[in-house]
């Protein structure tokens, strides 16, 4: 594990460059982006669109606007293809299955969910034909096989402890889920992220602080194929590198104008290539970099 | 021996109403929070103030306090994120004081083929928060009736990130440092002997001039129910706002805007008492053509009041969402300018909680919208039927008269 000062002389990754439309770098402030790890291409869902960009960072198709849907939240590339899009509406969380159009070619239901349980999620995530629905005002994750059988429930308030649920709430900004299956939560008002294994085990990590590695508001969280995680700060304007051991590695952005920069980073993701694609605020859109080879 | 069991009892009993207390609190807890939060001893913006990490103020708090990805009203969310509010979505906030996406949302109609843009700015007070993209009015360039600048207005402008102001076990307020902040004063909670709690929304108080040319004499008294951020479609989210001596609501908002105040100015008055008559008025009306009401059932949220005490315990015990308080108003109870405005921002002009902008609120049994009553563009604003309810906090329809007038008229029943 590097120290502090090492992290900064060293940036673990570098810019590349801002998806961009023909009209120019994508403006969108908080937008959520989604990676196709079959097709190396990458979604962005904002205001119900969701455009689609080729490896180069490119749009070239975008859908959304005129589905039925309700509030678009989420989506998920299947290996085949087909585009799984979460959304919400009349007061009820639709998960809907459409062909690489986004045309829709019917609903997946949500059953066999136990007594009192009920289904409501705002980000999905697809792992080895597994859909993991997560409710982030909740800190709660419902899984379910590809059909959409329930088959197990996570609620992580109710793993914590007693005085770290009192101390912060329980309200989660990032989730990600990794090869394996473990749920990772960020939970910025304890200045912690927590991951789930499989076998229900609860591990954690984060201190607040200035220096890297410590925490601001923690935000958007995702996993490289060899379990890194990457965890966005929106305060400190960072992208936080941690092995699977939870060590720190290093943080890249920061605070500025340079396109390497990064203002109020809220959502994160990492393609197979090892590019990290990061949504901000500021009409800053969506900066794309290269992890650096370890 | 006696002394540190008696210590002992008051830290014991501090500890259980503490841990009692609902998860709102979380964070700040009635006082200054985690400083690593908002600030960072050595890596703060370059070029910025207070060694803060943000970019303003109001971008710090937005930090927390606004998220991409809400489905619906959601705890301490003050304002919509805009990848939420494609064209036809309203905001999704429902605080007492509003959500201040309304900022944001700008609304085109014709009417006779005059056309009218009704700017998102117009909805609320305009916090500068550059990483969220909430600019400066760029109308009222100063606070109208006053002289503090728009271009510097934040959160922090009337909230205290540090929570100054505190109230004391005997409900008196103090801006000392003696007696230790327990949790938050928002909520109706009373600290035990030896402990304060925060102000009411940590807000400004007890002479503050930490603001540009503005003292914040008295304090703002209210206590708001837990579970604040809420769809009123079924029941109303009361906040029980108090009064008393200079701690009055006009006057804490006179702060900024004195010239709007009452006292020595010819506009609608505020902090005054509404007087046997008028409370009479508010506790019979129900709707347009309907007096048929008790002061037992009167209340509405889209027309509060304050009422003429200070008592945090009287004001906890009216500060519910279930509906089994909705008692009206008494001749000394207050009318204040939150009867009629939002805090942070609503659906229409001027931040008010109802639209001004024409006779009706409801038509024909509708809420006007483009797609609901097509033939009266000038009600509907440019809104869609679903957008205006929302600005209602999701009132069903039938809680007003067919052709619901304005609701001046709660007061005043004219119609």
């Amino acid at each position: 594990m590097l120290s502090g000062s090492a992290a900064l002389a060293q940036a673990p990754a570098a810019y590349l460059y801002s998806l961009s439309s023909f009209s120019g770098p994508l403006r969108d402030d908080g937008a959520r982006v989604r990676v196709d790890a079959e097709r190396d291409e990458v979604l962005v869902i904002y205001q119900n669109t969701i455009r689609v960009f080729n490896r180069s960072g490119m749009e070239f198709y975008s859908f959304g606007a005129d589905l039925d849907l309700g509030q678009i939240l989420d989506l998920a590339v299947e290996p085949g293809g087909d585009i799984v899009l979460l959304s919400y509406k009349d007061s009820r969380s639709l998960v809907t299955r459409c062909n690489f159009r986004g045309e829709p070619l019917g609903p997946i239901e949500i059953g066999g969910l136990p007594e009192g349980l009920a289904f409501h999620a705002n980000r999905m995530v697809l792992r080895k034909e597994r859909f993991y629905f997560a409710s982030l005002a909740a800190s709660s994750v419902i899984v379910t096989d590809a059909k959409g059988t329930f088959l197990r429930h996570v609620d992580l308030p109710s793993m914590m402890q007693p005085e770290e649920r009192q101390r912060g709430g329980t309200e989660a900004l990032g989730f990600s889920v990794d090869e394996e299956g473990s749920i990772f939560l960020t939970l910025p008002s304890v200045f912690r992220v927590y991951k789930i294994a499989e076998d229900g085990g609860l591990t954690e990590f984060g201190r607040p602080g200035a220096v890297p590695g410590r925490f601001g508001i923690v935000a958007g969280i995702a996993v490289d194929r060899r379990g890194n995680l990457l965890v966005a700060d929106k305060l400190k304007c960072v992208v936080m590198l941690f092995d699977k051991d939870f060590g720190f590695v290093g943080e890249f952005g920061y605070r500025g104008p340079a396109p390497e920069n990064l203002i109020v980073p809220e959502d994160v993701a990492v393609d197979r290539l090892d590019r990290v694609y990061v949504a901000q605020g500021r009409r800053r859109g969506i900066s794309v970099f290269a992890l650096a080879p370890r | 021996m006696k002394a540190l069991k008696i210590g002992l009892a008051v830290l014991a009993g501090a500890a259980l109403l503490l841990l009692a207390s609902p998860a709102p609190e979380a964070f700040h807890s009635g006082g200054v929070a985690e400083c690593g939060g908002c600030h960072s001893m050595h890596s703060p913006k370059p070029g910025g103030n207070y060694l803060l990490v943000g970019t303003d103020g109001a971008s710090t708090c937005l930090s927390c306090h606004m998220h991409a990805g809400d489905t619906g009203p959601n705890g301490y969310h003050i304002a919509t994120a805009e990848s939420d509010m494609p064209a036809g979505v309203p905001p999704l906030q429902r605080t007492p004081g509003g959500d201040f996406g309304w900022l944001k949302k700008t609304y085109t109609f014709t009417v006779r083929g005059t056309t009218t843009v009704e700017q998102g700015e117009t909805h609320g007070h305009n916090i500068v928060a550059a990483d969220t993209s909430f600019v400066a009015d760029t109308v009222n360039t100063t606070a109208p009736g006053g002289t503090f600048p728009s271009s510097q207005l934040a959160c922090t402008s009337c909230h205290d990130p540090h929570g100054r102001v505190r109230r004391t076990s005997s409900g008196t307020y103090t801006t000392g440092t003696t007696e230790p902040v327990m949790g938050s004063g928002s909520y109706g909670a009373i600290p035990a002997a030896g402990f304060t709690v925060g102000n009411y929304r940590l807000l400004r108080g007890l002479n503050d001039s930490h603001v540009t040319g503005v003292t914040f004499t008295g304090v703002a008294i209210a206590v708001a129910p837990s579970t604040y951020n809420r769809t009123e479609a079924s029941t109303q989210t009361r906040v029980a706002y108090g009064a008393s001596s200079i701690n009055t609501w006009g006057n804490w908002c006179a702060s900024c805007h004195p010239g709007m105040h009452s006292s020595g100015n010819y506009v609608h008055p505020v902090d005054q008492s509404l007087g046997s008559n008028l409370a009479l008025v508010y506790n019979s009306y129900v709707k347009s053509g309907d007096l048929t009401g008790s002061s037992a059932t009167a209340y509405t949220s889209l027309v509060p009041f304050a009422e003429n005490t200070g008592d945090i315990a009287t004001l906890a015990a009216h500060a519910k969402i279930d509906n089994s308080q909705l008692g009206g108003p008494g001749a000394s109870d207050k009318v204040m300018c939150l009867s009629c405005h939002r805090a942070h921002a609503s659906g229409f002009e001027y931040a008010l909680r109802w639209n001004m902008e024409g006779e009706f609120m409801i038509w024909n049994s509708l809420y006007p919208g483009t797609d609901t009553t097509p033939s009266v563009p000038q009600f509907a604003r440019g809104r869609l039927g679903a957008e205006t309810q929302a600005a209602y906090y999701d009132r069903p329809v039938t809680a007003f008269a067919a052709y619901q007038r304005v609701l001046c008229n709660k007061c005043h029943a004219k119609d």
